[in-house]
Parts: C-alpha cells; sequence; structure tokens
C-alpha cells in the first residue's frame, strides 16, 4: 500500500493522497480530496442554472441541505414551449410542455418529458409567468381563478376576476408580497388581487376612455401601454398604485403602425429591475391567410429618467448577453442570460404567436438583434404545429419556495 | 525575523505546513486578510508565520497569484483576466483546485476564492450527479424516500 502514501522527504509537495486505510482504492490513480462547507457554500452561490441548482441538491444530503440555506436569489431555467390544453374554443386538449433544447431532437417523445400536474380538459388558460399558469376551471360558469405551479402542483386561489384582459404577476406567487393586476381591455379598468383576498379591488387608473395593451413594474411605479381614445394616441402610463394621480404621460418615440389591422404589436419588459424596454414587433401580410401575423422585425427602445423627471426613449442596438422572451398577450414577456442558460443566445428575440386560439396562425421563431432578421422558425414543429392553440413560454419553476 | 529589502520593502517569511519557506514582500502577504491581521497583531516579529493547512505546493500558487495582483493595479482589467484564467487553467485539475480554494479561504483572499469558486462551478456545470460525486468521491447517501424526491426532481434539469 504504500504507493498510496505521500512522498515524504521531497522537496517538491506533492499533491495529497489520502491513504487507503479505510476502503480499498481500486483505482490506481484516484485522488481524493475533501471539500469543505465554506468552499462549497462560494462554488453554490456561482451557480445560477437552474439545471445545474438541481444537480447540486442531488449529490449527496449535505450537499442538499446546503443548497436549502443558500438558494441563490435567481435560478435560470431552461425556457419550454408549454401547451396548456385545456378547453379552448370547445376544442379540448391536455396539456404538454417542450423544453426548447429539445426542440430540434425529432426522436423525443412527449412521454418521455417530465410530468406536469396541469388540470383536466375543461379549463381556460389566462396567463402565465414565473412557471407558474394561472386558468379558470370550468370557465363558462362564474368560477374562481387558480394560480398553479405545474412542477409542483402547488395552488392558489383568487376570486373571479371583474373581466378578462391583460394579467400581470407582480412576483412570482410563492413570495409573500405576490398580487396580481388584471387590465380589462374595455372598460379601461385595473383590478388587484392578492391570493386569499375576497374580492378585486379597483384601482382608480387616471384615465377612463383607454385601451390597456400591456402593463409592467419599473422602479415602484406601474408602467401602462395603452391607448387613449380621446386624444386617439397610443402612450405611456405612469403611476404609483395606491395614488390615483398620474406622474407622468411619456408618449412614444413613435406611434404604431395601423394597430387595428395588427400590423404592429408593442411590449413593455422589464429586465431584472435595471431596464424598461419598449418593442415594436412589426408583421407583414401572410399570403396564404391573408392576415397580418408574419413577424418580420422587432424595433427596441430602452426608457430614460432624468433628474427633473422627464423620460424619453433611446434606441437598443443591442441586448448583449439577454434575450427576450415574447409570448401571446396573457404571457408575460421575461428576459434570459444566455450566460445562464446555456441553450439559448443572447441578443435575440424568441417569440411566439400574439393571439392563440383557433384562429391564430403559427408565427414563432427567433429573431437576431445583429442580422436583422429571423433566423429560425419553430412553425414547422411536429409537435407545436399539429396544436392549436398554440403553445406559451413556459419556465419550470421546480420548488415550492422559489425567491424572485 | 523581518527583512527589510533595499527598496526598503518589508519583507515576511511565511512556512507551509510541510515546512518550506517563502520570503515574500509584506504588501503581497497583506493580500490575504488572515495573513494581514496575523502581521498587524505582531505574530511575524518572532520570525516565519506558520500556515499549518497550506502546502508549499499550494502556497506556492497562492503567492503567485498574490504577486500578480498586488504588482498590476495601474495594468489593464484585461490582461489581469486573461492572467487569471492561465492561472486556473496551469491549476490542472479539480484536486489541485480545490486544495487552491481551501488555501484561498483559510488565508481569506477574496479574489483567489471567487476566481476558484467560479472555476470549480463550471467545472460542475453540466455535470450528472453521479460523475459530481466521483470528482470528490462522495457517497450517494439519500434515503429511499429522498432519492425518489430527487429523482422527480431531476426530471426537470435538462440538458
Amino acid at each position: 500500500m504504500s504507493q498510496y502514501e505521500p512522498a515524504s522527504g521531497s522537496c517538491i509537495p506533492r499533491r495529497k493522497k489520502k491513504p487507503s486505510k479505510e476502503k480499498t482504492q481500486n483505482l490506481e490513480e484516484e485522488v481524493v480530496v475533501e471539500i469543505d462547507h465554506d468552499c462549497l457554500t462560494h462554488i453554490l452561490q456561482k451557480i445560477h442554472n437552474l439545471s445545474d441548482f438541481i444537480r447540486f441538491r442531488s449529490v449527496c444530503s449535505s450537499w442538499r441541505s446546503l443548497a436549502k440555506q443558500h438558494r441563490p436569489l435567481l435560478l435560470e431555467g431552461v425556457p419550454c414551449f408549454l401547451h396548456p390544453g385545456g378547453d379552448y374554443f370547445h376544442q379540448r386538449t391536455s396539456g404538454f410542455f417542450m423544453p426548447l433544447s429539445k426542440l430540434k431532437n425529432n426522436t423525443t417523445q412527449l412521454q418521455e418529458q417530465p410530468q406536469l400536474s396541469l388540470p383536466g380538459c375543461s379549463w381556460s388558460y389566462h396567463g402565465c409567468a414565473y412557471g407558474w399558469v394561472l386558468y379558470q376551471e370550468n370557465p363558462r360558469q362564474h368560477c374562481d381563478i387558480t394560480v398553479l405551479n405545474p412542477v409542483t402542483g402547488q395552488k392558489l386561489y383568487l376570486p373571479c376576476p371583474v373581466g378578462y384582459g391583460k394579467i400581470f404577476f407582480s412576483s412570482c406567487p410563492s413570495n409573500p408580497n405576490f398580487f396580481i393586476l388584471a387590465a380589462s381591455y374595455y372598460t379601461g379598468r385595473l383590478h388587484r388581487c392578492r391570493p386569499g383576498d375576497e374580492s378585486w379591488v379597483d384601482i382608480i387608473t387616471p384615465k377612463s376612455q383607454y385601451l390597456f395593451r400591456n402593463l409592467t413594474f419599473y422602479n415602484g411605479q406601474v408602467y401602462v401601454l395603452g391607448y387613449d381614445l380621446k386624444r386617439q394616441t397610443d402612450e405611456v402610463l405612469v403611476y404609483h398604485l395606491n395614488n390615483s394621480a398620474t406622474t407622468a404621460i411619456v408618449n412614444l418615440p413613435r406611434q404604431p403602425e395601423a394597430y387595428a389591422k395588427q400590423i404592429e404589436v408593442l411590449y413593455l419588459v422589464e429586465v431584472r429591475g435595471e431596464q424598461l424596454l419598449l418593442v415594436y414587433r412589426m408583421r407583414r401580410k401572410n399570403t396564404e391567410t391573408g392576415l397580418y401575423n408574419k413577424t418580420e422585425s422587432f424595433e427596441i427602445y430602452r426608457l430614460l429618467c432624468f433628474g427633473n423627471g422627464s423620460r424619453s426613449w433611446e434606441v437598443v442596438e443591442s441586448l448583449g448577453e439577454y434575450a427576450i422572451f415574447l409570448g401571446d398577450k396573457c404571457t408575460q414577456p421575461f428576459v434570459l442570460s444566455e450566460l445562464k442558460v446555456p441553450s439559448i443566445r443572447g441578443n435575440r428575440i424568441y417569440f411566439m404567436p400574439e393571439h392563440r386560439g383557433l384562429r391564430s396562425s403559427p408565427d414563432s421563431g427567433v429573431y437576431d438583434l445583429l442580422e436583422r432578421a429571423v433566423v429560425e422558425s419553430f412553425d414547422n414543429d411536429d409537435h407545436l404545429s399539429r396544436n392549436t392553440p398554440s403553445a406559451v413560454w413556459f419556465v419550470p419553476a421546480p420548488f415550492s419556495t422559489f425567491k424572485s | 525575523m523581518s527583512i527589510t529589502t533595499e527598496n526598503n520593502e518589508k519583507m515576511i517569511t511565511l512556512m507551509s505546513s510541510d515546512g518550506e519557506e517563502f520570503v515574500v514582500e509584506e504588501a503581497v502577504a497583506a493580500q490575504s486578510q488572515t495573513i494581514k491581521h496575523l502581521i498587524e497583531d505582531g505574530c511575524s516579529t518572532e520570525g516565519s508565520i506558520p500556515l499549518p493547512n497550506v502546502t508549499g505546493r499550494v502556497l506556492s500558487e497562492v503567492i503567485q497569484y498574490c504577486k500578480k495582483h498586488s504588482s498590476s493595479d495601474d495594468k489593464e482589467e484585461k490582461e489581469l483576466e486573461a492572467w487569471d484564467a492561465e492561472f486556473v487553467k496551469a491549476a490542472d485539475d479539480h484536486v489541485a483546485l480545490t486544495d487552491l480554494m481551501m488555501a484561498a479561504n483559510f488565508l481569506d483572499i477574496k479574489g483567489l476564492l471567487d476566481l476558484v469558486a467560479q472555476t470549480l462551478a463550471n467545472m460542475i456545470t453540466g455535470k450528472s450527479p453521479e460523475e459530481v460525486r466521483r470528482m470528490w468521491n462522495i457517497k450517494n447517501d439519500f434515503t429511499p424516500e429522498e432519492a425518489e424526491k430527487v429523482r422527480k426532481e431531476n426530471q426537470w434539469a435538462f440538458e
């Protein structure tokens, strides 16, 4: 056994080899070091990818308990196509999902995917964010809505909304301060609700004749993108939730082209509390269907806030490491970094059709900002094209207490 | 004993666990918060500072890092980054890196600790739990119930 002993008396100390006292080492050059808790914690803090975090938790019980204590603040998982299924225009389908990284792998069978706990057939999808899905069971009856994490099966309940429209999650639903904002497209009203609330609370909005198109939070304020029916312009309203006074109206860098014809769609995308982006999605007429729904290009602006309270927009040429994910109008846009999610590429926009439904035609793909072109299309994928209504973006959140 | 060079740089001697002695400028050694505090507490006046947790091989690497980082205040950050990358590459494998990391942790050198932690984190990225276990000879000690939870969770750890 002496060959395993450290070379004593050598002037260049060799790497520590553990003498095999307790157990027989059958691998000749097996080198053993023990890693202490402190160091392991430092390594863990460098892991930001969800898959790697899950693997870390799976090594042994002490690594697992360490991962429980030191959960990194931001973990990113592989984005998936979630086909929520449900009763959509009376077409009953069951849900499934497909990780983006497996899309091109034709041998992948849907049955091989991990299970999602989605409800049965009679439900309708109303939105998705932070890996949670908002839906309503028995949509034709007047009933409550459910916020579900399809990975963990965790559910939260909310009262039936006053009207349907844009849904916005303030944070990950497992966050204690979580609430939902619902903007009704047609009444121009905004409502707020927390899990456990009896009903939705009306939020006094600064404008009544207003069509909501999109909303988000940024710097503690609500940014609402909409159309002022009186002024007949698209604009961004900025206000505090608890104070009906509008703090500002921000004019858009340019008015979108013929909204009614659905040529252009606008999104507000918040990037990790650091930036607010305004995204113009430009579409052209699909020669087969005659509808304006083939995405052709994107234009991005960044909000600039000045000391005197004024705001303006600046053209964004590059997103750097970040990629934007735009889903249908119910799905909250989000941003991922290519440094943390190896299967995506930065400076790109991953998009899905703006409308889900039987009448929507496929329009999903990837736009590259550098090449200024749609570089990839998912429209011909077997799994996706076979299923209407179309899928939505979904990032699985496999832990019940997930910090946002 | 502290020695002073012609440049008026104060030198101190560090002694590794296996008895190797390293004479370095105090400014270099003081990048380690642990050593800095030992010097401040007057532990170096009696002779060399013993570092019972660090072998000579590892200590020489640590000193190499500290030298580079104490002399390159005005150098470009990019050059230093490239040097760091080469430095961890030369450390060769996860065993050497683990030793280095434990030393950086004990000596409290934040930059080095960060650098090595990142390198090791990159190494385990994409590896299966079994592969990671093999790296550090870790025993899979989950109970059957835990193992089932782990298995379910791992369904979500996509390639």
